[in-house]
């Protein structure tokens, strides 16, 4: 006769083996055992349901977040071509940065042809005075319209703030056919907003494509009024 | 399901749009207006179900906005959420204060707005 273990490790001794009483030991053993595997089992197809509820909330989440970035570009792509006359088209530019991206604090500007220098053409939430003319290369604004790249404050880029930059969080170079025809700084975000996203680049990129356009389709446009009376 | 109407009031038409562009799915028909004085009208004509309201804006703000809907018999009780830029503790305080249902800031996130808009008209 041989001895039998159970799975805890707790042996039935060999002498017991056969008896009346080690066979029911053995069978409650037994039981109890099919209680605990029943229970793990049980445990283990929680687990892996609620492994499968987060992997759905995860892409959910993913999705919403996404579905929430392509909703922000395409407001900002309507409204900055819907714009009918200039004003409209800064006025969108100033509703995009505050509304969808997080800034009360901005400044565009505009580089004329053949211009070393940006000008200033709207602020909002700053003092103008010091931004009125910024020469191509000065400070981190100028470094931006010189170099077309965007620059966001913390990136891998330090740069050294000029005298009228402090608080910069990014600076967006307007391009168009390749070059730069102006620039967005977006100076402090609004208290609530903590930090940049990633949806803000994608917003940056955005702008740096089609501000630029936008504002150069407006100085073309014939203002509606001298439209009407050449008719 | 029966649609419900919310009243839009926004200086901003980035924001009108932004929020139309969100809701637009969900059986809502749309009433805008473009500051306090003109909300508060069109909410006394119009009856919305529901007024997602900014705080600084021509003619009149959104909280005087406000507290004009909670003085009007027929506009006590529509539910009122703040949309604004002003997401400070003190805005808030004042938002309540002056009578608003909930708060929301921007820059807005449609998820937000869309879980606030459902939450508010019961859905």
């Amino acid at each position: 006769m041989r001895a039998i273990e159970n799975d805890n490790g707790g042996g039935v001794r060999e002498e017991e083996v056969g008896s009346p009483h080690a066979v029911e030991d053995l069978w409650g053993e037994n039981e109890r055992l099919r209680e605990h595997l029943a229970q793990a089992e049980s445990e283990r197809d929680q687990l892996a349901e609620r492994l499968r509820e987060l992997e759905r909330a995860l892409e959910d989440n993913a999705i919403l977040q996404q579905s929430s970035s392509l909703a922000n570009l395409f407001v900002a792509g309507h409204r900055l071509h819907t714009g009918v006359d200039l004003a409209e088209v800064i006025e969108a530019i100033e509703e995009i940065v505050a509304t969808l991206v997080g800034s009360e604090e901005m400044a565009l500007f505009e580089r004329h042809e053949d211009e070393p220098a940006l000008t200033l053409l709207a602020s909002v939430g700053i003092d103008p005075a010091p931004l009125r003319r910024i020469a191509l290369g000065a400070g981190i604004i100028g470094r931006t319209a010189q170099t077309g790249e965007v620059h966001v404050a913390g990136g891998e880029r330090v740069e050294e703030p000029g005298p009228a930059e402090e608080g910069l969080t990014a600076c967006i170079p307007l391009t168009l056919a390749g070059r730069v025809t102006g620039a967005i700084a977006i100076f402090r975000m609004l208290p609530h907003k903590a930090a940049l996203e990633p949806r803000d680049r994608e917003m940056f990129d955005l702008l740096a494509r089609q501000a630029g356009m936008a504002l150069y389709c407006a100085r073309r446009r014939p203002a509606p009024s001298a439209a009407g009376s050449g008719a | 399901m029966k649609r419900k109407k919310i009243l839009l009031v926004d200086d901003s038409r980035t924001s009108l749009f932004m929020e139309q562009m969100v809701l637009k799915n969900g059986p809502y028909d749309f009433v805008t207006a473009r500051d306090g004085q003109e909300g508060v009208d069109k909410a006394e004509s119009e009856r919305p179900d529901l007024i997602l309201m900014d705080v600084i804006m021509p003619r009149m703000g959104g909280f005087e906005a406000v507290r004009e809907l909670r003085a009007r018999e027929g506009t006590r009780e529509i539910p009122v959420i703040m949309v604004t830029t002003r997401g400070e503790g003190d805005n808030v305080e004042n938002g309540f204060e002056s009578g608003c249902t909930d708060y929301l800031t921007k820059p807005i996130d449609p998820a937000a707005l869309l879980a606030k808009v459902r939450d508010h008209l019961g859905e």
